[in-house]
């Protein structure tokens, strides 16, 4: 086989010379993971409000969204295709539904965990339960939450990339652009962007977790 | 205790035996001749692989496959020193590159600034660009403003235009090549490349999203009727090529000399051993070689089938 | 509501479920493919990995393999192993590229749920049991693993649907498969068999999800089985580093 620089694990010199086509994959990609994780934040709040006040509808609610979830991606695709065509909304509804049981599941887990006294208190204080729920429950329940929001980020990075597969500009297709060229380079970046975003999502969503929620921070520090 | 162990006995051979059904043996496998009477030369086998892709090429480079069906343009053909077996019974229709516009966007200029691209685009300059990108790791874009710096694009083109590309190098070169000509011919360009695989960017080239974007004279008209009468005969297909567009709102302006037709590969080691230098020379090969091609292959007359009644060989089912 | 009368249409025809592209071999294909690659992951990633979280050694090591290598792009590996190994096959395990790849996938999950799983045990009950005078090894085999079992089963289960998953892909790069109906059917535009392979694919996702499902409250000791475990998907939104909640406990 010819130029082995097309095998180069790190070619930096492609890399340099295509900054276009990584720049727009890699935007595309944002773009993608963070419609996905709001649309499904839009959804997944009040489905597990009510599967918090509801105790009833937690499991049916999770049966859907597992059901959702455990449907591959491919899969979800092809359903799609025929209704929704070969667009950026044809991924974007699959990737929303994998969002919605790991969302929902870290939301009713942490309204769950909001002590009892806390919300009896509030009830003393003439909290109406909307009230309640929006100044009390939701602020406490913020760490798990966001600890929800860091999975389901992180899971819909990996995932988006399967949208390389139907040719939607993605991280994924970079992967298989690349390798049609073929430049192996471009696989490397595309799984190197990929852990990079995911991380890195990871840690802003741990500092925003951190600047809302500064009271948990206090209670660590006081050796609970 | 127990009636949990038990329970995980039942379950652990419930999997194993699942398992079990799953290495069984395929006695279904059937290997029947779908030619018939051809003499001589081996039956061949076909593996779904990809639509001339990094699958293909990959299976054939290591050996995996002895036959691939590639595209004309790609410059890996050269960059391996593989041979592209002649198509010498014509099964091949034409696939010269060609404009694609939304017939609202069509001006004369804007016509004669794409047409000004399809007049200089040979097969050599196509290739020459292709492996600058696919081998050497340029960019599309510097490749083709390179190109572009030695001819005069006319101008007097306006307005702005959206160019759109697939996802391959041959057609976000040739997109390239659109863009930056209607660009220094007067018109405000926007790119969107890698815009997607034909079911993406066509549609979005008939409803306006796009306003140009690189297409083949026969591919595309498959894309509208599945059975276009697509010939090696690059007028009459234009005409049946330009006339399905027109009904869907596409204006096909001038080919260009460069194509990307369907080929068959073998290595310069297959050659050799076989004596290939056609797609004919293939029904007198006497040991079963293996076929590489894109998922539809069985099922296309330009591929297994067009193998099959027009060079005469043999495929097992 | 024509595409239902044309998936249907597709499943009457026989030739679709006989011969080498057929259903049932397809189906089994697929069986066969995610039952050696979770099988092997498991014997790669569960003995190290409650060794680990009995010893309670690095934790943070187990725990982030699981968040790295869910944002690892499943299509890559495949592509990766393609270019490497291309169609070498094995008996047994089949495509070679596809087996690599899926155990790869298949291994971040089990870590962390075996780990987090054994780590957890409280330390009330280890503690009991060494003041009854139990080896370290019997503690993991008589205490630690079968309270651990539930949640390391989860760990199964996400990773077993998440290879039946993959798998589904590995059509994309040669392999058989229920992908290949989706692929294929992509490839000649046959709305029918796409839909079609889609279905057979999410019936399998599922059956693997509730079949496993079983094999957990299974394995369940009686004593836990009020508990709130995790489904295998759950177990998804599980495996994470603990966050401190406003009460101080940590989850899962």
């Amino acid at each position: 086989m010819l130029a082995s620089n097309v095998d180069r694990w790190l070619w930096w010199d492609w890399i340099g010379r295509n900054t276009d086509l990584i720049w727009s994959s890699l935007r595309e990609h944002v773009i993608l993971t963070v419609a996905a994780v709001g649309i499904g934040l839009v959804i997944a709040l009040p489905l597990g409000v009510a599967a918090n006040r509801w105790r009833v509808l937690y499991a049916p609610i999770i049966g859907v969204t597992g059901v959702l979830f455990t449907i591959p991606s491919l899969a979800a695709f092809a359903f799609l295709l025929p209704y929704t065509g070969l667009t950026r909304t044809t991924a974007l509804i699959p990737l929303v539904s994998y969002t919605l049981l790991i969302l929902v599941r870290n939301i009713v887990a942490g309204l769950d965990a909001v002590p009892a006294e806390i919300k009896d208190a509030a009830d003393g204080m003439g909290f109406s339960r909307a009230r309640r729920l929006v100044r009390i429950e939701l602020p406490l329940a913020l760490p798990t939450i966001i600890a929800g929001i860091r999975i389901a980020t992180v899971t819909i990075v990996g995932l988006a990339a399967v949208a390389g597969l139907l040719a939607i500009p993605s991280l994924g297709n970079l992967i298989y652009v690349g390798q049609n060229r073929p430049i192996r380079t471009a696989v490397t970046v595309g799984i190197a962007l990929s852990i990079a975003l995911a991380v890195t999502a990871d840690l802003l969503l741990l500092g925003v977790q951190r600047l809302l929620t500064p009271w948990s921070r206090v209670r660590r520090e006081r050796g609970s | 205790m127990r009636s949990n162990r038990f329970r995980l006995l039942v379950a652990s051979t419930a999997v194993l035996a699942l398992l079990g059904a799953a290495c069984g043996d395929d006695d279904d496998t059937a290997t029947t001749d779908t030619s018939g009477e051809a003499e001589g030369g081996a039956t061949f086998e076909f593996v779904a692989l990809d639509a001339g892709g990094p699958i293909t090429k990959d299976a054939l480079e290591k050996g995996d496959i002895d036959i691939a069906l590639l595209f004309s343009s790609d410059g890996a053909i050269a960059a391996n020193d593989w041979v592209a077996l002649e198509d010498d019974q014509d099964l091949q229709p034409v696939d010269n590159f060609i404009p694609a516009v939304n017939s609202a966007a069509v001006t004369e200029e804007v016509t004669a600034a794409l047409n000004a691209v399809s007049d200089v685009l040979t097969v050599e300059a196509m290739q020459e660009m292709v492996a600058a990108v696919s081998i050497d790791g340029e960019n599309p874009a510097d490749v083709a403003s390179d190109f572009l710096a030695d001819i005069t694009v006319p101008e007097g083109a306006t307005g702005d235009l959206t160019v759109g590309s697939a996802n391959f190098a041959e057609s976000e070169i040739t997109a390239e090549l659109y863009a930056q000509a209607l660009e220094s011919s007067g018109a405000t360009v926007e790119k969107k490349l890698q815009f997607g695989a034909r079911d993406a960017y066509l549609p979005a080239l008939i409803s306006g999203e796009l306003d140009v974007v690189p297409e083949f004279v026969g591919t595309l008209a498959y894309y509208f009727d599945a059975n276009a009468d697509v010939t090696a005969d690059l007028e009459h297909s234009l005409e049946v090529s330009r006339a399905l567009a027109e009904a869907n709102g596409v204006t096909l302006l001038e080919p260009a000399e460069a194509d990307s037709i369907n080929t068959f590969v073998v290595t310069q080691e297959t050659a050799d051993e076989y004596g290939l230098e056609t797609v004919s020379d293939l029904a007198e090969v006497d040991e079963p070689l293996v076929l590489g091609g894109p998922p539809e292959c069985p099922e296309r007359p330009l591929c297994l089938q067009g193998l099959v009644s027009v060079y005469g060989l043999k495929f097992q089912d | 509501m024509n595409l239902i009368q044309e998936v249907l249409d597709w499943f009457g025809d026989a030739d679709n479920w006989s011969g080498r592209r057929g259903v049932w071999h397809q189906l089994r294909e697929h069986v066969r493919m995610s039952g050696v690659a979770t099988l092997a992951a498991c014997a790669l990633a569960l003995p190290p990995a409650v060794w680990l979280g009995h010893k309670r050694r690095f934790g943070s090591v187990a725990v982030n393999v699981s968040n790295v290598g869910r944002a690892i792009p499943s299509f890559a590996i495949l592509v990766i192993g393609n270019e490497q190994f291309g169609l070498l096959e094995y008996p047994v395990i089949g495509s070679f590229t596809t087996f690599l790849a899926l155990v790869a996938l298949a291994v971040p999950p089990l870590v962390t749920n075996a780990y987090v799983a054994v780590a957890e045990v409280p330390d009330d009950l280890r503690d009991a049991a060494r003041g009854m005078g139990m080896s370290e090894g019997e503690i993991l085999r008589r205490v630690e693993l079968p309270v651990a079992a539930p949640l390391l089963m989860a760990g199964v289960r996400t990773a077993a649907v998440q290879v039946v998953a993959t798998a589904t892909i590995a059509a994309f790069v040669g392999a058989d498969g229920l992908g290949r109906f989706i692929i294929d059917g992509r490839a000649v535009n046959d709305q029918a068999e796409i839909f079609a392979g889609a279905l057979l694919v999410a019936l399998l996702s599922l059956l693997t999800e509730g079949g496993l499902a079983l094999v957990q409250s299974a394995v369940t000791p009686r004593g836990l089985r009020e508990a709130d475990v995790p489904t295998g998907a759950e177990a998804a939104a599980l495996a994470v580093a603990p966050v401190p909640t406003p009460d101080g406990r940590g989850s899962p």
